[in-house]
C-alpha cells in the first residue's frame, strides 16, 4: 500500500516537462573552484589513518629521542624500516581510484582524473617530506652520522618502496594491485633490517651504494609517477 | 557536476511546482533559486546545499503566493496545469491537501521529490526520527481520506 500510494502522489503531480531546464543549465554561470580550492578540498578525501601514520611516525621519534637518546641510532634503522609502510600507504591512497574500478567516473568529472591524482601526490608528497625531514633532524642530532645521512638512510627505502609500488599498480589492475604493494612494502623494510643489523651502513664506499640505489628508486619513482599522470591509460576516458 | 545539476534542478521543479501548480511559474522560481543560490555558493552537494536550495525555493514560493494575493483582485494569475486529471489523480490530490502542512511537507519532499530522511530531516530542521513518525502518520491519514473518497 505504501508503495502505491508514493506511486499514486508522485504521478499525481507530475508536472510537465520543465521546458527550459536545458538552456538555462547551460548558460548559468556558477562559480568555479580554483586550483588550488580544488587542491585544498582534495585533503578532505584522504583518509585519516595516512594522516595518523605520518603522526605516529613523527610523534614516535620525539618520544624516544627525549626519553632515551643513546637509542636515537637504533630509531634511525627502526624508522627506514618502517617508512616502506608509509610509502604503501601514500601510493595506495594515490591510486584508490584504480583500485576500486572508478577511475572511469573519476576520469569524467571536471577535474580529471590526472589532476586529482596529481593533488594527492602534491599533498601527500608534501606531507611525507616534512615527516622524513622532521625525523632526520629530529635524529640526526642525536647520532654519531648526522642529519644528512639520517635523512639518506631514511628517504631511500621510502623511495625504493615508492617506486615499486607506483610500478606495480601501473600494472597490475584492483585489490591484487594493494597486496603486492604490501608485499613490495614488507621486502624493502625487511631488506633495510637486514642491512643495518649487519652494520653495512658504517663500512667504507656503503653510503656511496645508498646514494646509488636512492637515485634509481627516485628515478624509478618519477618514470611511473609520469606515467601515472601523463601516460595514454589517464585520458583513456577523458 | 551537470547531470548532478539536472537532477537537483527537476527535484526542485517538482517541489515549486506542486507549491503552485503552474509549470511556467515552477520553473521560473526553480531558475531564480538556482542563481539565488550560486550568487553565495561555489559548489551543490547532497545534504546540506539541498537543504539550503530547498529553503530559497521554499521562501521564493511564499513570495509568489504574497504577489499573488495582490493580483487575486485583478483576477491576474495562472492556471493549474497538470499533466493527468483522471479521477484517481484528483482523489489523491485532494487527499493531500487535506493533510496538516507538515505532513504534506513530507510527503511532497519524500515521494514527489524523492529525497531521503536524512535531507528531508535538514529541510524541515527536524530529527530524522521525526521524519519517519510523520511519514508514518501522514501515510495513515492519506489512506484514510482516500478510503473516503473511493
Amino acid at each position: 500500500m505504501k508503495r502505491n500510494i508514493k506511486k499514486e502522489i508522485r504521478t499525481a503531480f507530475e508536472p510537465p516537462e520543465p521546458k527550459g531546464k536545458a538552456d538555462f543549465l547551460a548558460a548559468m554561470s556558477y562559480p568555479k573552484l580554483t586550483y588550488s580550492e580544488f587542491l585544498f578540498s582534495q585533503i578532505g578525501y584522504i583518509r585519516k589513518r595516512v594522516w595518523f601514520v605520518s603522526a605516529a611516525v613523527v610523534f614516535a621519534a620525539v618520544r624516544i629521542v627525549y626519553a632515551i637518546p643513546e637509542e636515537a641510532k637504533f630509531l634511525v634503522w627502526l624508522i627506514a624500516a618502517f617508512v616502506p609502510f608509509l610509502a604503501m600507504l601514500t601510493t595506495v591512497e594515490i591510486s584508490r581510484s584504480k583500485i576500486y574500478g572508478m577511475s572511469e567516473i573519476e576520469a569524467g568529472c571536471r577535474f580529471s582524473l590526472p589532476q586529482v591524482t596529481g593533488a594527492r601526490m602534491i599533498i601527500l608528497g608534501i606531507c611525507n617530506f616534512a615527516v622524513i625531514i622532521t625525523v632526520s633532524i629530529l635524529l640526526g642530532n642525536h647520532v654519531p652520522f648526522g642529519v644528512a645521512r639520517s635523512a639518506l638512510y631514511i628517504f631511500t627505502p621510502y623511495i625504493v618502496a615508492s617506486g615499486i609500488s607506483f610500478m606495480i599498480f601501473s600494472k597490475v589492475k584492483g585489490q591484487e594491485a594493494a597486496y603486492l604493494s604490501a608485499a613490495a612494502a614488507l621486502v624493502v623494510s625487511f631488506a633495510g633490517i637486514m642491512v643495518s643489523s649487519r652494520g653495512i651502513y658504517e663500512k667504507p664506499l656503503a653510503n656511496l651504494y645508498i646514494i646509488a640505489v636512492c637515485l634509481g628508486g627516485t628515478l624509478m619513482a618519477v618514470a611511473q609517477t609520469k606515467k601515472l599522470l601523463f601516460g595514454k591509460d589517464s585520458y583513456l576516458w577523458n | 557536476m551537470a547531470g548532478d545539476l539536472d537532477d537537483i534542478y527537476n527535484k526542485i521543479y517538482r517541489y515549486c511546482f506542486y507549491k503552485v501548480r503552474n509549470s511556467a511559474i515552477a520553473e521560473d522560481i526553480t531558475q531564480e533559486a538556482f542563481l539565488k543560490y550560486f550568487a553565495q555558493n561555489k559548489i551543490l552537494k547532497h545534504g546540506e546545499d539541498m537543504a539550503y536550495l530547498y529553503t530559497i525555493a521554499k521562501h521564493l514560493c511564499i513570495d509568489f503566493f504574497r504577489k499573488r494575493r495582490d493580483d487575486a483582485l485583478t483576477g491576474d494569475y495562472p492556471q493549474e496545469d497538470f499533466c493527468d486529471n483522471s479521477d484517481t489523480k484528483i482523489a489523491v490530490r485532494n487527499a493531500l491537501e487535506r493533510l496538516a502542512e507538515q505532513h504534506k511537507e513530507i510527503l511532497l519532499l519524500r515521494y514527489l521529490s524523492g529525497l531521503s530522511a536524512n535531507e528531508t530531516a535538514e529541510i524541515m530542521e527536524i530529527s530524522r526520527f521525526k521524519v519517519y513518525r510523520l511519514e508514518k502518520t501522514a501515510l495513515a491519514e492519506m489512506k484514510k481520506y482516500l478510503k473516503g473518497a473511493v
